[in-house]
């Protein structure tokens, strides 16, 4: 059984250059909800064997920030890159994922809920379609037998079982479970593995359809997160619990 | 984006203030505070010059230089730069041009040591009336008229030097210690002429030589108090007497500014507050004068936080925020915040031990979080070249040194791969965090994680490292930074949990197990284990302490502050006595109102089964004692079997790659040496 899992390393602080892309220059690495994506399959493949293989679309000099998914035990790594791949958004990213998917043949793909940059969650959506493959959506927990894949779902109005059957996409809901630590020994092996890498042109997908080419949306304008210069402070005149609570209450932490 | 927007989250803190002639570009100052950078005939350095323009670098809008002293007697230490003498002056004008050429102002501040001086023994203390300073066991002369004219012509002098040295201002100090605050204040002034008595004769003195200052002074300069508002002592004066003080002065004209300032030499710990002291805690003080004045005024008292600062600015409470120990900390805070790379600011951990406890002892300040504070020309971060040809650096261990070799050899461009067998970094100072008042110290690693982080370095957590296989990473270098380890036998219960790391060590002869029977016992608990949250048999519990520092003391607040009933046992003749001096002032404080009892000069000699050995040094009687657990706090063991193995493969394969051992590693140390051997090593590789 072939399973592979996607996934999207991206900068502790994601920051956008000037055209609205995504400055991925700054230490990528695997996001918690990526690792628990390479960790889920783990567990498929020691349960039922075969191969789990980790595939990314990334610049060329972030490839390296797959070691770690080949030191908790994936089998391969295959990066997907090239300038031609720059400035994709979801179609041109799923085109070009859905090309690489095909040529490595799984029997189930399995992605995180969302990129830790991006937060689209709609790329295991637009690779089923491209694929043409049944998706289970917004898995916390996965069992795969017979051929077929079962999950259970979390959504707003409780918990659903359902089941695939093979091939299939599989998409996470979050973190999931805990990652394993690797051995020195796992590590050192990962960090000498040879990645595979997929050029544009071998993805037999016309160019006009990847990349910035290929994209149709356009990010306007992002803005980081509210600098802790703009925190709300509380002066304690004697009530300063009750406002705490209050502003806790209001935001339903409480 | 608006993040990079310049000063956007702090729109007040970077708003410009003139003060009289003075343009300030923002609104931070560096705090005066004595360095004890002058040499020992308070002739300024170029270790002086470096100091202030690191800061003035790091953009900040003010730079205060001092103090300094008006006159030979009143020199609180043989550093004081010597103000009254015209030698400094173009020694002081290499620091004001320095500082000028990074955009920021520099004042100087004139301080007269009256009754207070750190020097052992003091030279002659002047006073207005014959007393010691009660801190202090030397008593003073009480001046005459002669020695007052003396004084105010030392303050005329020492302006007309600092102006022509290119001073925008300067700062006169009536504040924590110095004479003027004497004669201001009631418990130390009785005199009976013209200069006490009545609070307008108490006043009188100060203000003779605030026109002295203020006659020599060219009209587009400003001159500034630093006003003590509040003693802190059961005898002194309280805010009331202290605003009063403010509005005297102000009512003259001859003042521009006030920068706030509190304590005395017999509250020394409200001075220069440790960490125990809440963040902000002065602002009531900072705030009632600002209430009261019309003049600027600067903020003070352990503020860190940009976030603060600003928000103390908005709502009005100054208009100036003073910091001196954060900017010791972290030169570049102001650039950071103004630039929006708030997260990157290395914050200051209120800890005293680099800064205070130095320059206490006349000798150079340093900072803990800071390698390069007081050493700016050798080891600043400016000075880091990146690398022509990258190496490949391996760091073994996650710890202070280990993340500060990582953050610096990658600073300069190395491939660094950080090995860490936790699942977190940070090593042993998670642990201290844990004691009681002493969560800032986490600030030491989170900083320093953050900046790994953002380097790039490829750090691997729960990953525990082997000689035998560690040579296949083919590195250049690899740092061995493994840390330390409680020194109890191997038999302990510690190694079913952390390994002897030291057998081939003791097997060589490097290293040697204390040599007190009874440390295997089960009744006996490493600190790790206590601070890591151990639950410790019933009864008392016996803190021993070899060390003298946080490690028995802070665990030992830790172990009262979870309802135990303490003591600690020390074969030295003060338990805790490696403290700096306001931390032990307020540990002794909070021992006390928690039952800690404290016994120096007793040494533990054995332990059994629910009771321990105990002589007393003095007499050499010997006692045993009931106990239902002994934290042993001994010199604490490098883990380097890592170290040593590492060494022999490299010999006995002939590679050709660097082995360094760094940190507790090389042997257990406080933070403050082991960060700057790590930088210095990392900025070496």
């Amino acid at each position: 059984m072939r399973i592979v899992v996607c996934v999207k390393p991206v900068p502790p602080e994601p920051t956008l250059d000037d055209a609205g892309r995504l400055d991925r220059s700054g230490g990528a690495a695997l996001t918690g909800v990526d690792e628990s994506a390479v960790e889920t399959a783990l567990r498929v493949r020691d349960g039922v064997g075969g191969e789990v293989v980790v595939l990314a679309m990334v610049p060329p000099d972030a490839a390296d920030a797959l070691r770690p998914a080949l030191a908790m035990g994936a089998d391969r790594a295959v990066v997907v890159a090239g300038d031609a791949l720059a400035g994709a958004d979801l179609l041109a990213t799923s085109s070009a994922l859905a090309a690489a998917l095909r040529g490595l043949g799984p029997d189930l793909v399995v992605l995180g809920a969302a990129s830790g940059d991006g937060n689209g969650a709609l790329l295991w959506a637009a690779l089923g379609e491209r694929l043409g493959l049944p998706v289970l959506s917004r898995a916390v927990e996965v069992t795969v037998a017979d051929g077929r894949v079962r999950a259970t779902r979390q959504t707003e109005s409780g918990l659903h079982r359902a089941e695939a059957e093979l091939p299939a996409v599989l998409a996470l809901s979050g973190e999931v479970c805990v990652p394993r630590y690797p051995s020195f020994r796992d590590v050192i092996a990962a960090k000498k593995a040879v990645l595979e890498t997929v050029t544009p042109a071998e993805l037999g997908v016309p160019e006009s359809e990847l990349g910035a080419a290929g994209s149709r949306t356009r990010v306007l304008a992002a803005a980081p997160a509210p600098a802790r210069g703009e925190a709300e402070i509380i002066e304690d005149d004697g009530d300063a619990h009750e406002r705490v609570v209050d502003f806790l209450a209001q935001r339903r932490l409480l | 984006m608006s993040g990079t927007t310049p000063g956007a989250g702090f729109p007040a803190l970077f708003s410009p203030l003139r003060i009289r002639g003075v343009e300030l570009r923002n609104r931070l100052v560096f705090q005066p505070h004595f360095n004890a950078l002058g040499d020992v005939h308070g002739m300024p350095t170029e270790d002086v010059t470096a100091y202030l323009e690191e800061r003035a670098w790091g953009g900040v809008g003010l730079v205060v230089d001092g103090s300094m002293a008006t006159m030979p007697e009143g020199q609180m230490s043989r550093k004081y730069v010597a103000a009254w003498d015209p030698a400094t002056i173009p020694l002081n004008r290499r620091t004001t041009d320095a500082v000028h050429a990074h955009g920021a102002r520099i004042f100087a501040q004139l301080n007269h040591g009256g009754h207070t001086s750190l020097e052992h023994p003091p030279p002659v203390l002047w006073a207005p009336t014959q007393m010691p300073e009660p801190s202090s066991p030397h008593t003073t002369k009480a001046m005459d008229r002669r020695d007052m004219l003396r004084a105010i012509e030392g303050f005329a002098a020492s302006t007309r030097n600092l102006v022509e040295a290119g001073y925008d201002g300067i700062e006169i100090k009536i504040a924590h210690d110095g004479l003027l605050r004497s004669f201001a204040s009631p418990f130390f002034n009785h005199r009976t002429d013209a200069y006490g008595g009545s609070f307008e004769n108490r006043m009188r003195f100060p203000l003779e030589c605030v026109a002295a200052v203020r006659e020599n002074l060219p009209d587009d300069r400003a001159l500034g108090i630093r006003i003590c508002l509040h003693e802190y002592t059961p005898f002194g004066y309280e805010l009331d007497y202290g605003l009063r003080m403010a509005e005297c002065l102000e009512a003259s004209g001859l003042v521009d500014y006030f920068n706030c300032d509190a304590g005395s030499f017999s509250s020394f710990w409200m001075e220069i507050p440790p960490a125990a002291v809440a963040q902000g805690y002065f602002r009531p003080l900072n705030q009632a004068l600002k209430k009261q004045s019309d003049l600027p005024v600067v903020a003070f008292g352990r503020i860190k936080d940009g976030a603060l600062a600003e928000h103390m600015l908005a709502s009005g409470e100054a208009d100036l925020v003073g910091m001196a120990r954060q900017l010791i900390a972290d030169p570049e805070t102001p650039r950071k915040l103004e630039e929006g790379r708030a997260v990157e600011v290395r914050a200051c951990i209120g800890c005293n031990d680099g800064c205070l406890h130095a320059v206490a002892q006349e000798k150079p300040i340093r900072c803990v979080q800071n390698p390069a504070a007081g050493q700016e020309r050798f080891w600043s971060e400016r000075l880091l070249v990146r690398v022509a040809e990258p190496r490949s650096v391996v760091v073994i261990g996650g710890g202070a040194a280990g993340l500060k070799v990582a953050e610096i050899a990658a600073r300069r461009g190395h491939r660094v791969t950080l090995f860490e067998r936790a699942e977190h970094l940070g090593g042993q100072v998670r642990l201290a965090a844990r004691q009681p008042h002493h969560e800032e110290v986490a600030e030491v690693t989170h900083y320093l994680e953050a900046a790994v982080r953002r380097l790039g370095v490829e750090v691997w957590t729960g990953v525990e490292a082997t000689a035998d296989d560690l040579l296949e990473l083919d590195p250049d270098v690899v740092v061995v930074a493994t840390g330390s380890q409680p020194n109890l036998p191997p038999a302990h219960r510690q190694s079913q949990d952390d390994p002897d790391a030291a057998a081939i060590a003791r097997g060589r002869g490097l290293q040697l197990l204390p040599e007190i029977p009874g440390l295997e016992l089960d009744c006996v608990y490493s600190v790790d284990e206590v601070l890591a949250g151990a639950p410790l048999p019933e009864g008392r519990v016996l803190v021993v302490d070899a060390q003298g520092h946080w490690e028995a003391a802070g665990t030992a607040e830790y172990l009262a502050d979870a309802g135990r009933q303490v003591t600690i046992v020390s074969s030295r003749t003060v338990v805790a006595g490696e403290l700096e001096g306001t931390n032990i002032a307020m540990f002794l404080q909070r021992a006390a109102a928690k039952g800690i009892a404290l016994r120096p000069m007793t040494t533990l000699l054995r332990v059994e089964p629910g009771r321990a050995l105990l002589r007393d040094d003095a007499t050499g009687t010997e006692e045993w004692w009931e106990t239902g657990a002994v934290v042993p706090v001994y010199a604490r063991r490098s883990r380097d079997d890592l170290y040593h193995r590492l060494c022999d493969l490299v010999e006995e394969s002939g590679r050709d790659v660097q082995v360094e051992r760094v940190g507790d590693a090389a042997a257990a140390r406080l933070i403050q040496t082991v960060l700057l051997e790590a930088h210095q090593l990392a900025a070496s590789v």
